[in-house]
């Protein structure tokens, strides 16, 4: 048998004056189930709060109706009240009677209509609202790394918290990806090479961070808090498989190289990523340069922008980089002309001006040149295009350097979408909220940092890196179990009908099919409670907790009486 | 426009955007008709067609579904889906005998109060012109 | 074990960092110098380049941190000391005085009604005022007035009472004073933002503001449905601009860099153009399109239509001109040229925070050569910080935008709750 209580506030003069409360009270009084109607003061003060928690208790009230302000603002005070007094949170309505009501409607009589529309249908809803019970759900504080590049590297020392192991997971058989090759970035005093191996020494040295080189994840299965994966130790030709907790995804990107498109090309025209390599002493050429067949070339013209139609996307990084390139070759090649050719520079940030005052003042040149005519078919390379007065100009060069668009790594695409992730149309991984959740992905328990996500700097790969931790660590705590919402979807077997329509729109993949059953299944941990779901089941086996057809037909059935 | 006719509208308003959007016109004190009854959903997604059907042959004289503009939502995609099944609505809603523009969809923001203010006057005006459900008039409902 | 954080900054990076803190059990101190949540962004009605709903986008996160029980904000405050004390951080922060009791303000404004004061409201770049008694805007969170007693008549030796007698919850009390509190926190975190570059030697002509000529921020209120126009694109006179004037890079080469932001959201503003006015001329001067990103030319394209002139020049002058705008400029080519539209929109630097150098040097913090300050750590795993226990988080840092400011402020939680381990280790569990 219910016992509803329905209280109304009065909120100073807000409500009290705005309608008449003694007929909302007095209806409301009349619905069957309700055994107090009262008014009071300001519900939401200490005063008021306790007077709620007495009258639950004196009253034995089962279900508790509230009629104030927007729920949207002390729904959860109501709530934390019926907790306090025993009741479930869950077994509450609130009425707006305020925002939505006295505030709103200029004539008293009608605002009372309404009010009393509001309470009534309110309390036809609480008759049929369900004790949600808190749910916990043990979880693994371990971590699963893919990708050892500096992101990879900077997200594990970050985790190493030592309350828990990390596992890290690289392809190559060297740590440090795209970064160990590199001589000299903009913007720090250190090689590529050193950052990485400062960064190798401390991972060597944190015994809870266990490295994989030469290795392969090849599946991983579960969800936030309970994943299993499998790691492929290719040399060795064993797997190992770990229980972590959550994912980070580094896999990084692939630094283009040069097509070769003939016998002149092959030694005259590269990519900038390809000239850094052979630039630092732990490339490929170990620091020779090896180019224009052996001769000492005199000149060089950089070609940024390429490709960046056909990725659709400006790179970011490359006008800062090529431009230190260009520095680092002076110093390496002082006689060597240097000349970059671009259409608008990228220079965002405080020092990358300077920089580029740095390169002028040192006698590179710089040219604005939209989409220039390159011709490799001779010895020299010939570069045409028309100035901003509109001159044709024409100059040969000994060499060039083509800055290709930043893309993802080979197969990083293939592998995110196999675990459900969310990818781009140019293969990066899909961040759960552009603004909000940067590192987070369409699957939550995994993260993605680095350029996996998309075109950054090192600093940004850094800080990317360890705002995954840092969301990680917030969740993954020690002792602490997982409390999903409890608004969420849930299936009754018996008249699911396996049409998966529920899946289909899911934007969260939390249902999966039972292919034994033949049923849908919900995963709360990852459901959101939008009840999206619940919309488009057409046999009524989905339901949203809280949100359920049979609670919200009563609350409309009653608003139109 | 029928004397006396007091249009009687259903309005789902999601929790995140359109219900804000009408609590924020309530706390800037924009005066509106009493005809919106709300039922708050946490997402305009969660709106099943089958509970508009039911609020029309109920009698409502109007359903309002207002949700976070595209590209907001945030469950991310709830809201394009309500505005598939609204589209289809329609269509259903014009078999049972009844103007398929009793049943509107609006797009709400958190910070658009004076807007809430203008849909829901807007279209109790136009529920006005069209006058009561004729289902109720009928006596069907 | 629950440790202590005080975080310094209530926009989109204090309350993120203090979010994922709190999230993870600690104790968060968050320290607003305003009466309200939210930083710069609540200033705008969308973002780029999605074009989100700004206010829909932020308020889970606001409702999140009001409400959590592990996030203790103070408005109205400011740190005016700090010193360590036995590895840990002890801080002092002055809470001025609102006069209104937060626990019983409901947020019914009938206290700003009955006000007889006004003044020109900062948040609406004062386009509008505001009363003494007054929240800045409409969705301000947390809705609790503030008094401010440069213009309230009662620090002026009037007994006024009108804002008292108006509240029907005795929620305010002149009897409230400034106070000091001392915090002891494990470790700080600045969170203390951006501001952008002054433009008023280009903003005041005769009187006021010269007609036609509109900062970037005036333009995000124009624009704003909760703004002094309720999102009309119209001028001071009350006319619906034709032709529009959009002008980068000012005071560009004196600061020495790139904002990196404002031609994203210079082409924000081209939307919220076109979406208000039907066949408005736009024309947008810049010495160099800054759209790194995976999303910005895209977003850069669909945005620019064929009656958008792009000018990159390398000079620019704006000059009111009665009831229009006189932009002239020199191109890249030396060519000069100009044109009179009703409305010119002036993109200004982002620069350091106004409280940048004194919390810098409070905190025993460096800045860099911009002003901006400088992060310890960015490079070296385990180099020790020089300034230990202080981090810096999103935009006092640099330019940036939002999600890289989140970015920025979960770092700096993982740095934080890396190091509580740390801590611990040799200590009694």
């Amino acid at each position: 048998m219910s016992r509803i209580g329905f209280y109304m506030c009065e909120c100073g003069p807000n409500i009290k004056d705005g309608l008449h409360m003694e007929s909302v009270l007095e209806s409301a009084a009349s619905m069957p189930g309700v055994v107090v109607s009262k008014p009071f003061g300001l519900l939401c003060s200490a005063q008021g709060k306790q007077f709620l928690i007495d009258e639950i208790t004196s009253n034995e009230l089962t279900h508790l109706v509230v009629g104030g302000c927007s729920p949207r603002q002390h729904e959860s005070t109501f709530m934390d009240v019926c907790e306090q007094s025993g009741l479930n949170p869950y077994l509450f309505q609130m009425v707006n009677l305020r925002e939505h009501c006295s505030w709103i409607i200029e004539d008293h009589e009608a605002a009372t209509e309404k009010a009393i529309r509001a309470v009534r249908s309110a309390i036809a809803r609480v008759n049929h609202h369900e004790a949600l019970r808190k749910k916990e759900i043990e979880l693994c504080t371990d971590v699963l790394i893919v990708g050892g590049g500096i992101a990879g590297m900077e997200a594990a020392l970050t985790l190493a918290d030592g309350q828990r192991t990390i596992y890290l997971v690289e392809k190559d058989a060297f740590l440090g990806g795209s970064v160990r090759k590199i001589e000299s970035i903009f913007g720090y005093d250190q090689s590529g090479t050193a950052l990485i191996e400062s960064r190798v020494n401390s991972l060597e040295s944190t015994s809870d961070i266990r490295t994989y080189k030469g290795s392969q994840v090849t599946e991983i299965l579960g969800f936030l808090g309970n994943y299993i994966a499998t790691i492929n130790i290719c040399d060795e030709n064993r797997e190992e498989v770990v229980e972590v907790g959550a994912v980070i995804l580094a896999t990084g990107f692939f630094p283009q190289h040069s097509p070769d498109t003939g016998e002149n090309s092959r030694s005259r025209v590269f990519t900038t990523f390809e000239i850094a390599e052979m630039i630092s002493p732990a490339g490929p050429t170990k620091g020779k340069i090896t180019w224009n067949d052996g001769e000492s070339p005199k000149s060089l013209a950089i070609m940024h922008c390429i490709g960046r139609s056909e990725a659709g996307y400006c790179s970011g990084v490359c006008c800062r980089a090529n431009i230190q390139l260009s520095l680092s070759l002076r110093e390496h090649m002082p006689d060597l002309s240097i000349t970059h050719f671009h259409s608008g520079l990228c220079l965002p940030g405080q020092s990358a001006e300077d920089m580029h005052r740095n390169a002028l003042e040192s006698g590179i040149e710089f040219i604005y040149a939209e989409e220039p005519d390159i011709d490799t078919s001779k010895n020299q390379i010939s570069i045409q295009w028309t100035d901003e007065t509109g001159k044709a100009v024409q100059k040969n060069f000994d060499v060039i350097a083509q800055s290709p668009a930043m893309v993802p790594a080979r197969n990083s695409g293939a592998f995110a979408e196999s675990l459900n992730v969310d990818i781009d149309d140019s293969g990066f991984i899909q961040e759960a909220h552009e603004k909000l959740e940067p590192t987070a992905t369409s699957v939550e328990g995994i993260f993605t940092a680095g350029c996996a996500q998309g075109p950054m700097t090192i600093g940004e790969s850094i800080m990317q890196a360890r705002a995954a931790a840092g969301r990680i660590l917030s969740v993954l705590v020690p002792g602490r179990k997982l409390e999903p919402e409890l608004r969420v979807a849930n299936i009754v077997e018996e008249l699911c009908i396996g049409c998966q329509q529920c899946m289909t729109v899911c934007a969260y993949g939390a249902i999966s099919y039972n292919e034994l059953k033949t049923v849908c299944e919900v995963n709360e941990v990852l459901c959101r409670g939008c009840g999206n779901c619940t919309a488009a089941c057409p046999s009524g086996a989905n339901r949203q907790r809280h949100f359920k057809s049979i609670q919200i037909y009563p609350e409309l059935c009653e608003a139109l009486r | 426009m029928n004397e006396g006719f007091e249009p009687n509208i259903i309005g789902f308003l999601c929790n995140w955007c359109s219900y804000a959007g009408a609590d924020l016109a309530g706390a800037s004190k924009l005066k509106m008709p009493p005809s919106l009854s709300v039922i708050r959903v946490m997402c305009s997604g969660r709106v099943n067609p089958a509970e508009v059907l039911a609020a029309f042959l109920n009698g409502a004289d109007g359903v309002l579904v207002a949700g976070c503009h595209p590209g907001d939502c945030h469950y991310r995609k709830g809201n394009y889906y309500a505005r598939r099944r609204f589209a289809n609505l329609k269509t259903v809603v014009e078999a049972l005998g009844l103007e398929s523009d009793r049943l509107r969809l609006r797009w709400v923001s958190a910070s658009e109060g004076p807007r809430f203010a203008q849909v829901v006057r807007e279209f109790t005006e136009h529920i006005g012109t069209m006058g009561p459900n004729p289902l109720k008039v009928q006596e069907i409902a | 074990m629950n440790k202590t954080v005080l975080v310094i900054g209530a926009g989109v990076a204090g309350m993120e960092v203090s979010l994922v803190l709190a999230k993870a059990g600690h104790t968060v101190h968050l320290v607003e110098k305003s009466s309200i949540i939210g930083g710069q962004i609540i200033k705008c009605e969308e973002v780029f380049p999605n074009m989100e709903c700004a206010t829909c986008m932020v308020s889970p996160m606001q409702q999140e941190v009001l409400q959590h029980s592990k996030i203790t904000l103070h408005t109205l405050a400011e740190l005016t000391d700090i010193k360590r004390e036995s590895g840990a951080v002890k801080a002092r922060v002055k809470k001025r005085a609102g006069y209104v009791d937060p626990a019983a303000c409901i947020g019914c404004g009938s206290c700003s009604e009955a006000c007889p004061e006004s003044v020109a409201n900062e948040f609406e770049e004062g386009m509008v005022d505001r009363k003494a008694i007054s929240v800045p805007c409409a969705g301000a969170l947390p809705n609790v007035p503030y008094v401010d007693t440069e213009i309230c008549r009662r620090f002026k030796g009037d007994e006024c009472t009108l804002c008292v007698e108006a509240c029907m919850f005795a929620a305010i009390d002149f009897n409230q004073s400034d106070e000091d509190i001392d915090i002891m926190a494990d470790a700080v975190v600045i969170a203390t933002g951006f501001s952008t570059g002054d433009l008023s030697r280009y903003m005041t002509m005769g009187n006021g503001p010269p007609q036609g000529i509109y900062s970037a921020w005036e333009m995000e209120r124009l624009f704003a449905s909760n703004g002094p126009t309720g999102g009309a694109i119209t001028l001071r006179d009350g006319r619906t601009p034709q032709s529009v004037a959009i002008i980068h890079c000012i005071d560009r080469d004196e600061r020495g860099y790139c904002s990196s932001i404002c031609c994203l959201y210079s082409l924000k503003f081209v939307r919220y153009l076109q979406s208000k006015l039907e066949s408005v001329e736009m024309i947008e001067l810049h010495k160099d399109l800054c759209l790194p990103g995976k999303r910005s030319d895209r977003f850069a394209k669909k945005t620019l239509k064929e009656n958008h002139r792009l000018i990159h020049h390398s000079e620019v002058s704006v000059t009111a001109n009665g009831n229009s705008v006189d932009v002239d400029w020199t191109d890249q080519t030396g060519k000069r040229e100009s044109a009179k539209v009703d409305m010119a929109i002036l993109v200004p630097p982002v620069v350091p925070g106004p409280h940048t150098s004194h919390l810098a040097s409070l905190c025993g913090l460096q800045t860099d050569e911009k002003g901006f300050f400088l992060s310890g750590d960015t490079v070296n795993a385990g180099q020790k910080d020089s300034s230990e226990g202080i981090f810096i988080a999103g935009a006092a840092l640099g330019p940036m935008d939002a999600s890289q400011s989140i970015s920025s402020a979960d770092a700096v939680a993982g740095m934080i709750l890396s190091r509580f381990k740390e801590v611990r280790s040799g200590e009694d569990e």
